[in-house]
């Protein structure tokens, strides 16, 4: 009787994306060589591991479905299919075959797994989701529909620019703690484009919990998992899982395999069908919903939704933003945008469905010291090509080792600026005891003509006598240089 | 039930002087009872006696060289202004703490309920204390138990407190919990903001302590802590508001730790830091309930407390707050814990929340303590046998 109340559709997705990481060993200062931004040294070997471990047997299972009539989404981003086409392997051919498939249906994303839909110019963002559904289209022979943006980052204005870039559809996340009550298995309309919540819990009871042994659902079945589904109130859940998860994380990835492989028949029997983002579109009501109904004021939707939780973060994303106008190829610059980098800055990442990782606070530091030494290295290259050698001098990103750290006569404030840009945020706030600390010794002054090399900035701020006034004749600075800069 | 004619003794309230937390639960508990009874406050303070939110006030500013002597003298002035509203004469009669004793003592012949928020051995961090002011104020407390009609405390940690203490039989006692208005406490801001306003970074973890800075709240012990959360995450930062004796010998012990102290701050700045705050911390030594706790809640916030009396009992330890020993590493332990996790302190925070808004609204405190009074209405002749065949079936 109660499997009658519960949902009838489930909505199954696997998301596949290698990480990009940098090089954390990199030193510009041994290196004599043109600056360029260093991947990590083993990105070849670890991603033969990924395609071997977790894609292989992710396809496999994928196939399983597929074959069977088994309606399945893929996310894959434009990165990583870029990987597997470059790779000598038959990964490409797999992946290709799938995304073919009549019974699969593949997201739009960014195409650098990125978080260009931060940036406050959305050209970035509006170029990799249309590249991304290019690639789509030449792979597939479909254009994507259903779009769904890097971290289910999602506010008012992305979703006008989804729905303008012909996508039907948005993906987001629906965690418990976001949702504030609101059931994530109905579909949603904002703003007259439908979005569909993950439901997260079941998604991280694959996810998080299949292989823990101190759970107490543990061992998980097809059936008992499919038993949920059916009673779990709602018109259509939605699940996504990553490939990683197939990899089995050093514990048996053939029992995941085999509860992966028998779902559908688990589903079956609880007469519930798998399918496609695309047919729920057409087939079910929407609800409206307002981000304000997820209890969301604006800094939560930057601090929950976009995985930007730490001040490291913040600063990283900060000088990436401010590096397009740097940079002279852009390519390099697209591979950092990945939130993968973003992920290796915080103490904790990974959810809905997507493995779970843990780096200590000075792991999250050096991450992000490398990430730094490397944007800056590579800016310092483009240098000459700009107009203003001086401008793009001031305006660059600084490592850890040149950026201004403040503080007052008895401790360190807890920020330093990494750019001049950081600089002038910082200013805006900084206690006037810090301010006045700092000015009396000179510190500003010697920082901007030692580190920036703007003598004219430096002379101008030592007559600053409060940090609003300094804050102001920054941003007056950094505005003329971004001027002289084009 | 019927309406009745109540008088709350309580040397503090919102609308005069306050001190801590007794000063809300007293006031609204008054307010939520006047809406359906008649409610007389007589507290100190200055100014004409008026009504406010519906509930009558009466105002007796006391003096006196030291706090025996004060309260002493406020139990005088406002036995005076008792007598002038007793006609009709009150139904109930309702003390809170020790400090309007005297009066009690005066009118031990009536009604009498006294409310135990806390007791002197809990504020000086579970310690007996050995000088007279210790003894005198403990003496009061075991008189108020002794001569009251009823006894209500804010937990079971209490009860067992009171029981232990002063020997109240566990027949006179009912426990009734500090009730809430989930949403006062409850500001949608940018947290961001605030942090600016106090010259930290928006993104910077905040760690918030509210209370008096005195041994049984134990600022110490997270100040001790502070070092050991730095060693793990350094861009943690405190804020510890409040005011209290501990001040200089705290600022001494944070000098370069990233630790602003606020003193008192009004209630506008308090729910602004409150909302804004990643993590409330509650190290006390002894809690008979905690209302910060229930405020935290309410503001959705996460809260790492110790393992004390209220605390203990209403925290679901990892569900809605993280629990740990009385000690400055567990304490850190419990900070390091939860803090390099934002996903899991939002859903603790709400989880919070939710058990604020079902097991501590006012509605229901208060039918709990129209139950306390109902049980003096009935005639104690009809009520004794009853409590005797009771104790004698437990035993």
């Amino acid at each position: 009787m109660q499997a009658d109340q519960g949902c009838r559709n489930l909505c199954m997705g696997l998301s596949i994306h290698f990480p990009y990481f940098i090089d954390i060993g990199f030193d510009p200062a041994k290196t004599r060589e043109k600056g360029t931004i260093r991947f990590s040294p083993s990105q070849k070997a670890d991603f033969t591991e990924y395609l071997h471990q977790a894609f292989i047997p992710a396809m496999h299972g994928a196939f399983q479905w597929l074959d069977s009539g088994e309606c399945l989404s893929l996310s894959i981003s434009g990165l990583a299919i870029s990987q597997l086409l470059e790779d000598e392997s038959y990964g490409a051919d797999i992946l290709v075959q799938a995304m073919k498939h009549r019974c699969a249906e593949v997201l739009g994303q960014t195409y650098y797994h990125s978080v260009a839909g931060l940036f406050s110019k959305k050209d970035e963002f509006i170029y990799q989701a249309t590249r991304h559904a290019n690639q789509v289209e030449e792979l597939a022979g479909r254009r994507p529909v259903v779009f769904e943006n890097t971290e289910f980052v999602y506010n008012s204005g992305l979703a006008d620019i989804i729905r303008n870039l012909g996508f039907s559809a948005l993906y987001s996340e629906g965690h418990d703690h976001i949702l504030s009550g609101t059931n994530p298995n109905y579909v949603y309309s904002c703003r007259n484009l439908p979005i569909f919540l993950r439901n997260c819990r079941l998604s991280d009871d694959i996810a998080h919990r299949f292989h823990d042994r101190n759970w107490d659902q543990y061992p998980l079945t097809a059936e008992k998992f499919a038993g949920w589904i059916a009673k779990t109130p709602g018109d259509c859940i939605h699940i996504s899982l990553d490939a990683g998860i197939f990899s089995g994380n050093g514990r048996d990835a053939s029992s995941f395999e085999e509860f992966f492989c028998g779902l559908p028949e688990a589903l079956h029997s609880d007469d519930v069908r798998t399918v496609l983002p695309e047919s729920v579109l057409r087939n079910l009501s929407k609800r409206d919903l307002q981000l304000e109904d997820l209890g969301f004021s604006s800094h939560d939707t930057i601090c929950a939704l976009t995985g930007i939780q730490n001040m490291l973060q913040q600063s990283a994303f900060w000088c990436l933003e401010a590096a397009e106008d740097l940079v002279t190829e852009k390519e390099p610059w697209r591979r950092l945008q990945s939130t993968d980098h973003f992920a290796r800055m915080a103490g904790r990442s990974g959810s809905c469905g997507r493995p779970a990782a843990s780096y200590t606070s000075r792991e999250a530091y050096d991450y992000f010291a490398a990430y730094l030494r490397n944007l800056a290295f590579y800016e310092e290259a483009c240098h000459h090509q700009h107009r203003s050698r001086l401008a793009a001098r001031a305006l660059r990103c600084l490592p850890p080792d040149k950026a201004f750290h403040f503080y007052s006569p008895e401790r360190y404030t807890g920020y330093s600026a990494h750019s001049l840009k950081e600089f002038s945020r910082f200013l805006e706030f900084v206690p006037e005891e810090v301010f006045c600390f700092h000015q009396d010794r000179g510190d500003f002054s010697r920082w901007i003509t030692g580190v920036l090399g703007d003598t004219v900035l430096a002379r101008d701020i030592e007559q600053c006598t409060r940090a609003g006034e300094a804050a102001d004749l920054v941003r007056g600075r950094v505005r003329e240089l971004c001027h002289r800069l084009k | 039930m019927p309406p009745l004619k109540i008088a709350q003794f309580c040397w503090e309230s919102l609308h005069a002087m306050r001190e801590g937390g007794l000063a809300p639960a007293v006031t609204h508990l008054a307010e939520v009872l006047g809406r359906t009874h008649e409610v007389h406050f007589f507290t100190r303070g200055e100014g004409p006696d008026r009504n406010i939110e519906g509930v009558f006030y009466h105002f007796y500013q006391p003096e006196g060289e030291n706090i025996l002597d004060y309260c002493h003298d406020m139990s005088r002035g406002l036995l005076r202004k008792f007598h002038e509203s007793d006609a009709p004469p009150f139904d109930i009669l309702h003390f809170h703490d020790w400090h309007c004793i005297d009066a009690l003592e005066e009118l031990r012949d009536r009604k009498t309920v006294i409310s135990y928020h806390s007791t002197e051995y809990g504020r000086n961090g579970n310690n007996f204390g050995n000088w007279p002011e210790f003894r005198a104020i403990s003496e009061k407390e075991w008189t108020g138990g002794y001569l009251a009609r009823q006894v209500a405390t804010v937990s079971k940690h209490a009860k067992t407190e009171i029981m232990w203490l002063y020997g109240i039989p566990e027949h006179k006692i009912t426990v009734t919990p500090n009730g809430i208005y989930p949403d006062s406490y409850r500001v949608r801001l940018d947290p961001g903001s605030v942090k600016k306003r106090y010259g930290i970074h928006p993104l910077a973890p905040l760690v918030f302590f509210v209370g008096r800075l005195v041994y049984q709240k134990g600022p110490d012990l997270l100040v001790d802590a502070i070092p050991q959360v730095l060693q793990r995450r350094w861009d943690v930062q405190f804020i510890i508001a409040g005011k209290g004796d501990m001040r200089p010998f705290l600022e001494e012990r944070c000098r370069a730790l990233p630790v602003q102290f606020t003193g008192y701050i009004p209630d506008e700045e308090y729910l602004q830091l409150l909302n804004a705050c990643d993590l409330v911390v509650i190290p006390s030594r002894n809690e008979p309930f905690g209302l910060v706790l229930t405020e935290a809640w309410s503001a959705e916030r996460c809260v790492v407390a110790t393992d004390v009396g209220g605390l203990s009992e209403n925290i679901d330890n990892f569900v809605d707050g993280i629990k740990v020993p009385v000690r400055a590493d567990s304490i850190a332990w419990g900070i390091n814990y939860i803090i390099e996790d934002p996903i899991r302190i939002r859903a603790m925070g709400l989880a919070g929340r939710q058990k604020v808004v079902s097991l501590f609204n006012w509605e229901k405190i208060s039918t709990i303590m129209e139950q306390v009074y109902a049980r003096l209405q009935t005639p104690p002749e009809k009520m004794n046998p009853g409590q005797n065949s009771g104790r004698r079936n437990r035993g």
